[in-house]
């Protein structure tokens, strides 16, 4: 076996400590930590990517509860719009109506002091008129003048019985 | 093992000198393995900062590779040490890059396999071993010893646990150095002979030569599967070891 | 709100799962032939290491076979511990156990 071959062994043993050592400074102090260095900085933004995406995504998540809230309160304010609407427009109306009650009442009113007013007027132009065939009645009966004050007192005492 | 090709299928494991080097009466010549060994450490590092240059938010796939390694360890030492395993992590990464890249560059054809040679296996799996040992005094004091008396052994029973408790502590680096060396070189060795099998045969006509042919072939993917495995296996000991260590079981 | 907002909640919870839960260590079943070759190893290294200490001592305290057959008894127990141990390892399929073993690997040795 030429591995037992004494001679090389201590050359081998030589250069081998040479060449760990030199590999083990190189890794420990150069290319271990530049590794361990990118390994843990693409580990920290991966984590910060995954970070926002979650941000994101919960942002997302509440635009939608905005929105749907917007929804909702929209839709609630045009149910008080309408029911405002409704309830002035019934109220409108019954002032209306009522307006228009008085006003026919009025002209009710009026009508009836009209009539009212053109009765005691005919009224009035009876009794002148009973007054003056009264009259002339007697004159042509009696051929007698009777005053319109006699005329007016007969026909006063007729009416009373 | 020699063949009728004259190639010996151990011939792949001769370490010889390619530049003469020395300090003083020391030889520290510059092998063959030495060039591979630090061709295996210049890839790690070219693998572990080059692609992982740029900062890109989305990597590559190089750089996911690398990525991959990091937390295949890191979660390997996490999943056996523990939080108190944290300080240990480059030098478990630095050991396990170092022999993944040693048997797969075994796998290379006219490569050389660094993980094949005995003294490599050994020397990793003792620095394994006197590190933890260190980690374990330095951890527990002189109570560290009291690892080597499992709960629940009665007294009378300790003269005979402890000794075998020490022992099968020792055994360990061996085991580990063992490991490695013996499943790099029984896989390499077995690819050679069958290898060695493709010619001769493959001259008589083509059938022989498929099925050697065809067991290469074979052979290779479970190198492949057995160099990235021992290199599993063994930082995956050194985390237990150094699980044991600091817990004490 | 053409998506749902509720569906792109549980993917994000996804996303956050799937960030952290990621574990690239995946654990193999032992093989027949891997567990045999990983006793192999565990019961050589046992020998080796017993052998050497029993004819170290034996040769520091010039104690000849006496301290080399303590030894090998003694390690042989030791290696048959840590194969036990080992294979707990495998069969639990965990690292919880004491002392020695590996993780299940296909073919660990």
């Amino acid at each position: 076996m030429p591995q037992l071959e004494f001679w090389h062994f201590l050359p081998q043993f030589f250069w081998l400590a040479v060449c760990f050592v030199f590999l083990y400074l190189i890794m420990a102090f150069v290319a271990l930590p530049r590794i361990g260095r990118v390994l843990t900085d693409r580990k920290h933004r991966i984590e910060q990517d995954l970070d926002g995406a979650e941000k994101a995504r919960a942002d997302a998540e509440q635009a939608r509860l905005d929105y749907e809230s917007s929804l909702e309160e929209a839709r609630n304010r045009a149910r008080t719009i309408i029911g405002e609407a409704v309830q002035q427009a019934a109220d409108e109306g019954e002032r209306q109506l009522e307006a228009l009650d008085r006003e026919t009442g009025r002209e009710l009113e009026d009508a009836q002091r009209a009539i009212d007013e053109a009765r005691t007027a005919a009224l009035a132009n009876l009794e002148g008129v009973a007054v003056e065939a009264a009259r002339l009645a007697t004159r042509r009966l009696t051929g007698a003048d009777v005053s319109d004050e006699d005329a007016l007192a007969a026909l006063a005492a007729v009416r009373e019985t | 093992m020699a063949t009728d090709s004259g190639h010996n299928p151990l011939d792949q494991f001769a370490v010889s000198p390619v530049v003469e080097f020395g300090i003083g009466d020391l030889d520290l010549a510059i092998t063959n393995s030495v060039i591979w060994m630090m061709a295996a450490t210049a890839l790690v590092i070219i693998f572990t900062t080059v692609f992982i240059g740029r900062r890109n938010m989305v990597p590559g796939r190089m750089q996911s590779l690398v990525e991959i390694s990091y937390e295949f360890i890191a979660n390997m030492l996490e999943d056996n040490v523990g939080e108190q395993g944290r300080p240990f992590f480059p030098f478990v990464f630095t050991l396990f890059m170092f022999i993944l890249f040693c048997n797969m560059l075994g796998m290379l054809p006219y490569s050389f396999t660094v993980t094949s040679q005995i003294v490599v296996t050994f020397a990793l799996a003792l620095v394994v071993f006197i590190g933890v040992t260190i980690v374990g005094f330095v951890k527990h004091g002189l109570g560290f010893f009291r690892f080597f008396l499992p709960h629940g052994v009665p007294g009378f029973l300790a003269p005979l646990v402890i000794p075998i408790e020490i022992l099968s502590y020792l055994i360990r680096p061996v085991s580990l150095g063992l490991r490695l060396f013996a499943n790099l070189t029984a896989g390499h060795t077995m690819l050679k002979v069958f290898a060695g099998f493709v010619a001769p045969l493959g001259a008589l006509w083509i059938l022989p030569g498929a099925v050697p042919m065809a067991a290469v072939i074979g052979l290779t993917f479970l190198e492949f599967a057995i160099a990235f495995l021992q290199a599993y296996v063994f930082a995956v000991l050194s985390c237990i070891y150094l699980h044991d260590a600091i817990h004490m079981h | 709100m053409a998506d749902d907002p509720s569906d792109l909640e549980t993917r994000i919870a996804a996303a956050r799962k799937k960030g952290r839960g990621s574990r690239t260590t995946g654990k193999a079943q032992a093989s027949g032939y891997g567990m045999a070759v990983r006793m192999a190893v565990e019961m050589v290294a046992a020998l080796a290491v017993s052998v050497f200490l029993g004819l170290w001592i034996d040769g520091e305290l010039d104690t000849a076979p006496l301290f080399l057959v303590i030894f090998l008894v003694l390690g042989m127990a030791a290696g048959v511990i840590n194969v036990v141990r080992a294979a707990g390892m495998m069969t639990r399929g965990s690292r919880s156990g004491p002392a020695d073993g590996e993780g299940d690997r296909t073919r660990g040795d």
